[in-house]
């Protein structure tokens, strides 16, 4: 099934705008991510879909048929709550048999039971959702979601109540399931890690407002503006404000700092660096921005290096050079191919 | 709590529940005294005990009709008001509607009204209806009257069940009202038990209404039989103590049993799941 969103408006109390003038086309079988912090209208965007809430203005499309107001029992969707919602007065058996049941549909035990083999279920049937740990929890609701073959999977930050260790397992057999079937899921989280390994393709919202479309690597590249590159990376993207001073030059805090290629054409310009694109190097070494260093934060595999590029400015870079100690003058060295530049009124991208 | 505290405590406990608990023993020692010892001065503890009382009460009289009666109104009414009150609870929790408000202050006003305002009112409307002695004056008069307890149990039981049961069951297929039924009335059932019981034990307990709608000896209930027993020369306390024991039995049957259901029900919202 392929949706479309038209144009989508949602209001709450005639005013305040969860979701504004959202437009977009999702195409058939495809897993589509849609992130953002809390308060973007996400969950809201979600909620849409699934027929739980009504678009105040616009249109939203299944296939070619404007489903706005069809309730959710009748879009042939299916649904996994952050919580799981599952019902604790049903085994779970009966939870993953009600969609069927309430459905009247035929097969039902060798339905629910071939689904519980899938996710390796079976022996969980005849217990109750409390005597079930977070993962078994997890999939039970899952179960639940998939026993229906559903033509559109929603998730609403399916992974969140589990543990870190759970859920890179269980990322990897979300991605794989939804592979086998090719259904078309959209998958709302705030986890960036999960946008980027579980997406064909990132919907980046914040405040209601659509801020990036684009494949993992597009949205990591080349992010649109400052809030989807402070957004994506962690840590995330270093950023300052500058003032271009000659093609080659900009003023960063009294200082001038010389730059190997030319500046984009205009005056006020904030440059972001990702912390893997940064060295520090020693004072005496060849560099392009000067800086001192706060912190050294050692990770096991690699080290944060805190440093200060003005008495303001916290930067983080994630490659040293030999001999860099913390309270040092030290440099920070960078590929010009690497730096970012973003108009520092309109926060987007200058190409 | 440092052990003064701890002491002070279940001192205070002690004291609470004797002072509840003590009339209801005075009671219990009444029924079974011996009749010339009841009203002997100072009290005497009984050194031969009697169940005279409880066959007068249970052989002779037409005490059994009269908790038969309060049986069935207090049970109808039950069986009237639950209903009722939790389709209203679950409209209130979970939608929002033009007028909410306004029928929300309406039920609190109904709440706080008090009975004795009502009967005078109420007499002459049952009267005209011809529903004087009949049990169901009574049934209706407790139905609205309980209705707004239960109400606000049961909104309080419902909003502690998170709306994402409701959501997930109307994605499974269900209506509106299939997933009030499948999946809210079964979940909110210590709610209901708990609110149940408590418009029961009401019921069994009320006086006022009783007293004025039924004054025939066959529609009498419980309560206003014992308050009736005493005869023109006399007061046979030995009997309205042995029918006060009896009419307290099945409510105390009753809290035993369903106790966890109750406090479950009462302290809804009071602590986090």
């Amino acid at each position: 099934m392929k949706i479309k969103l038209q144009d989508v408006i949602k209001l709450y109390n005639n005013h305040y705008v969860a979701v504004n003038k959202l437009n977009l086309d999702i195409s058939s079988g495809e897993f589509l991510v849609v992130l953002g912090p809390s308060g973007s209208g996400k969950s809201t965007t979600l909620n849409m879909l699934a027929g739980l809430e009504i678009p105040t203005s616009g249109h939203i499309f299944f296939n070619e048929r404007i489903v706005n107001n069809v309730p959710p029992g009748k879009r042939d969707i299916a649904l996994v709550f952050q919580n799981y919602a599952l019902y604790p007065h049903m085994k779970s058996y009966d939870n993953i048999a009600f969609p069927l049941r309430i459905r009247k549909e035929k097969d039902l035990h060798q339905r629910v039971i071939k689904t519980a083999e899938m996710l390796g279920l079976s022996a969980l049937l005849h217990k109750y959702p409390k005597e079930l740990s977070g993962g078994e929890r997890q999939r039970i609701a899952l179960a639940r979601a998939l026993v229906r073959n559903p033509q559109v999977f929603l998730m609403d930050e399916p992974l969140s109540n589990l543990d870190a260790r759970l859920r890179l397992s269980a990322r990897g057999e979300l991605k794989k399931l939804q592979r086998q079937r090719n259904i078309t899921t959209i998958y709302v989280t705030h986890d960036q890690t999960e946008a980027l390994t579980l997406g064909d393709r990132i919907v980046i919202m914040d405040k209601g407002n659509l801020q990036q479309t684009g494949t993992p690597d597009e949205i990591y590249q080349k992010p649109h503006n400052t809030f989807v590159a402070s957004f994506i990376g962690a840590p995330p993207m270093n950023m300052v404000q500058v003032q271009k001073y000659t093609t080659h030059s900009f003023i960063l805090e009294n200082t001038t700092i010389e730059f190997p290629t030319p500046l984009p054409d205009q005056t006020n310009l904030i440059l972001g660096i990702r912390p893997e694109n940064l060295t520090i190097v020693p004072a005496d070494a060849q560099f392009i921005m000067p800086c001192t260093v706060e912190h050294i934060e050692y990770l096991g595999n690699e080290s944060i290096g805190h440093i200060k590029i003005n008495p303001t400015t916290i930067w983080y870079a994630k490659n040293m050079g030999e001999g860099i100690k913390t309270g040092g003058e030290a440099g920070l060295k960078f590929s010009p191919d690497d730096a970012h530049w973003f108009d520092s009124v309109t926060r987007k991208r200058i190409a | 709590m440092n052990y003064y505290k701890k002491t002070l405590f279940y001192l205070l406990v002690i004291i609470i529940t004797v002072w509840s608990i003590f009339p209801f023993l005075w009671i219990l020692l009444t029924s079974i005294k011996p009749p010339f010892q009841i009203m002997q001065l100072p009290p005497v503890f009984p050194t031969t005990i009697t169940l005279g009382a409880y066959k007068n009460v249970l052989l002779k009289s037409y005490f059994p009709h009269y908790l038969f009666n309060s049986f069935m109104v207090s049970l109808s009414t039950v069986f009237i008001t639950i209903p009722i009150a939790l389709l209203a609870a679950y409209s209130i929790s979970r939608f929002s509607f033009r007028g909410k408000t306004s029928i929300l202050f309406m039920i609190i006003i109904l709440f706080t009204l008090p009975s004795i305002s009502l009967v005078a009112a109420l007499y002459k409307l049952f009267y005209t209806l011809g529903w004087i002695n009949l049990p169901i004056s009574l049934i209706v008069t407790y139905s609205a009257n309980n209705f707004p307890l239960a109400f606000f149990l049961l909104v309080k039981y419902l909003d502690k069940i998170p709306t994402d049961m409701d959501c997930s069951a109307l994605i499974d297929g269900c209506t509106y009202f299939q997933a009030f039924r499948y999946i809210i009335t079964p979940l909110s059932l210590p709610g209901v038990i708990s609110a149940a019981v408590l418009i029961f034990i009401f019921c069994w307990n009320e006086f006022l209404f009783a007293l004025t709608f039924t004054l025939d000896e066959s529609s009498r209930l419980a309560s206003v039989g014992i308050a009736l027993f005493q005869g023109t020369f006399e007061v046979p306390w030995g009997d309205i103590a042995a029918a006060s024991v009896i009419v307290t039995l099945p409510l105390l049957l009753f809290l035993l049993f369903f106790q966890k259901y109750i406090v479950q029900g009462l302290t809804a919202g009071a602590l986090k799941g």
